[in-house]
């Protein structure tokens, strides 16, 4: 059961890989919610949702290896630029011209490669809760020789081990992803996520996705448009260090989340929204399209 | 805001204290301005008014709203004397507190044991009662209560055999957070057990005996006959589960009442901390049902 269901839903196709998106809502603006990691399908936002579909219009895809989009087992698939032009590819069947694009995760890399490639599709990038695909303890993890027991570390970021046991992987994994007490919910539901996958296409995106922290910060430092950086202060998974970087590269703002891992949408969606909602009105207001005084009428 | 209490959704309007003449300092707290006044009444000791934590901002939008500490916990004094936890004493606090807000009538809130006060109420002061949402009640100590309570001491307590007030002094930690366990079973309920358990840890063993065996509960018969007595609007409201106690009063306290029987079909137990929209929404729809239907007897009349 959801809050809410799509106004409208699709497919997009692109060589041959089918693109599953929905849209929520009709008024301005259009916010853009990107695909994260190969472990999460747009249902990721399921807290960010229903709130904005009130105040905007809402367009969430599943990034391919997830939800209902295809799979495919080739990493050329799951390229950085395959994933902006699937995002082109869902903006232009929905007939969106301009949105707010936000990315989670690996899909941090995502936003901020659509602001800085299709600066005329982009009214705004967050990039949130960035990871650093080429951080030397992950690649370590990923290239070690088979072992014949995993502890509870990175090192369960083998394809021996995941290849083994992805169950085991999808718990671990989205355990680290929720170090907040009281995440029973979110971890039940990040694991049945990630168990709708399986380990080949995981091994494939892994193998074909990812930019490194420093080529983000590069990336960061060309965006013209506004942007903004979210992280936790506790996250494991993305690097709250990045963050700091990217919001010093862009010259942008940077809101922590006290005590939160690296989902705080999903943790604390309340707050979550309310940091968004504040910047996407702040964009607007920039762009003329939202009186000044809006929030003053509406405060007590 | 308390020791160790998180940040709160909405902070109360008003506080005070009263006291009628025991010596003994009752806290409360008064939210939002409507005419229309909902009194979240005391629960049992071994928690206090942040138990309605998740009904006070939703309710207080549409009413104005008191929440008052038991004798026991919270803010209010902790007496360890029996006599200090009558019923009457708790019927006059709650009187003294609509006096002090300058509440003419009010709609009652009363849950488990301590629906008999709201009971106490309705038959003692039917003037300043407005109407009566009875939350999985008990008036009577129910027959699975009474056998672990009155079973005297043991080597070892297991179980519902842990609501033995020689348990409680014994090891007054091991009964709260095996109570909270049982109260909130279900999965994904680690914030609501960790919440009971640290309202329950501000006060001790020996208050909570004190505070159990001092308010006299009624007898079966008697309370269905002050019950069929009651002239105000009545909601009953009774979990979905049979896991949870107690469960054999809502019935008959409908019937008596003539009052609505509401189930939470599949929820429960502790409705109210762990689906609270579920629980506020039928509290609301109740209370402005009682609002609506004095607005056509007043157009009658």
């Amino acid at each position: 059961m959801r809050a809410r269901y799509p106004d409208d839903e699709g497919f997009v196709e692109r060589e041959g890989v089918r693109v599953f998106y929905e849209v929520y809502g009709a008024a301005e603006p259009t916010i853009l919610f990107l695909p994260g990691g190969a472990l999460v399908p747009s249902r990721l936002w399921k807290g960010q949702v229903p709130y904005f579909a009130r105040y905007c219009r809402v367009v969430t895809f599943d990034g391919r290896g997830t939800g209902k989009s295809d799979r495919p087992q080739d990493p050329a698939a799951y390229a950085e630029r395959e994933f902006v032009a699937d995002a082109i590819g869902v903006m232009d069947a929905t007939a969106t011209q301009k949105a707010i694009v936000i990315g989670p995760g690996r899909g941090a890399q995502r936003a901020a490669l659509l602001a800085a490639e299709h600066g005329d599709r982009v009214l705004a990038a967050v990039m949130y809760a960035p990871d650093d695909w080429s951080r030397r303890d992950w690649v370590e993890a990923f290239l070690s020789p088979p072992k014949e027991r995993y502890g509870d570390g990175w090192d369960r970021l083998s394809p021996n081990y995941f290849r083994r046991d992805f169950a085991g992987f999808a718990e671990w994994w989205t355990g680290f992803s929720f170090p907040e007490p009281h995440s029973t919910r979110q971890v039940e539901q990040g694991v049945e996520w990630a168990l709708d996958g399986d380990a080949e296409t995981f091994m494939a995106s892994a193998q074909g996705s990812g930019l490194s922290g420093d080529s983000l910060v590069e990336l960061a430092g060309r965006l013209r448009c506004p942007v903004l950086v979210i992280c936790g202060e506790r996250d494991v998974v993305g690097s709250p260090a990045l963050a700091e970087r990217l919001a010093e590269a862009a010259a942008c703002g940077l809101v922590t989340f006290p005590g939160a891992g690296h989902q705080p949408g999903a943790r604390y969606p309340v707050r979550f929204n309310l940091v968004l909602r504040d910047f996407v009105e702040e964009v607007m207001r920039a762009e003329g399209r939202l009186p000044p005084a809006r929030r003053a009428a509406s405060g007590r | 805001m308390r020791d160790g209490e998180t940040t709160r959704a909405r902070y109360p309007d008003e506080t005070g204290f009263v006291e009628h003449g025991d010596g003994i300092r009752v806290f409360y707290e008064v939210y939002g301005d409507s005419p229309d006044v909902v009194c979240l009444l005391q629960p049992w000791a071994v928690n206090h008014s942040r138990s309605w934590r998740a009904q006070i901002p939703y309710l207080a939008r549409h009413f104005r709203v008191l929440a008052i500490d038991p004798r026991g916990n919270g803010r209010s004094d902790r007496p360890r004397d029996r006599a200090a936890y009558s019923r009457a004493a708790h019927v006059r606090d709650v009187v003294a507190v609509l006096d002090a807000t300058g509440t003419e009538r009010a709609m009652l809130v009363g849950v488990s044991p301590r629906a008999a006060l709201a009971l106490a109420l309705a038959v003692e002061h039917p003037d300043r009662v407005r109407a009566i949402a009875f939350i999985t009640p008990q008036l009577w100590i129910e027959e699975d209560f009474v056998r672990p309570f009155a079973s005297g001491s043991h080597e070892r307590y297991e179980g519902m055999g842990k609501l033995n007030p020689h348990f409680w002094t014994q090891d007054y930690r091991g009964f709260a957070e095996w109570f909270a366990e049982w109260t909130s079973p279900r999965t994904h309920s680690t914030r609501q057990r960790e919440e009971f358990v640290r309202q329950a840890m501000e006060t001790d063993g020996e208050t909570l005996v004190a505070a159990t065996i001092g308010f006299e509960m009624y007898e079966r018969e008697e309370a269905l006959e002050l019950a069929r007595g009651i002239r105000c609007p009545v909601l009953v409201t009774q979990n979905g589960g049979e896991a949870m106690y107690p469960k054999h009063t809502s019935g008959p306290l409908a019937e008596a009442t003539g009052g609505r029987l509401h189930v939470f079909e599949g929820l429960g137990p502790l409705v109210a901390s762990r689906w609270p929209v579920a629980m506020n929404i039928v509290l609301r729809e109740f209370f402005e049902s009682v609002r609506a239907a004095e607005a056509v007897s007043e157009r009658v009349a």
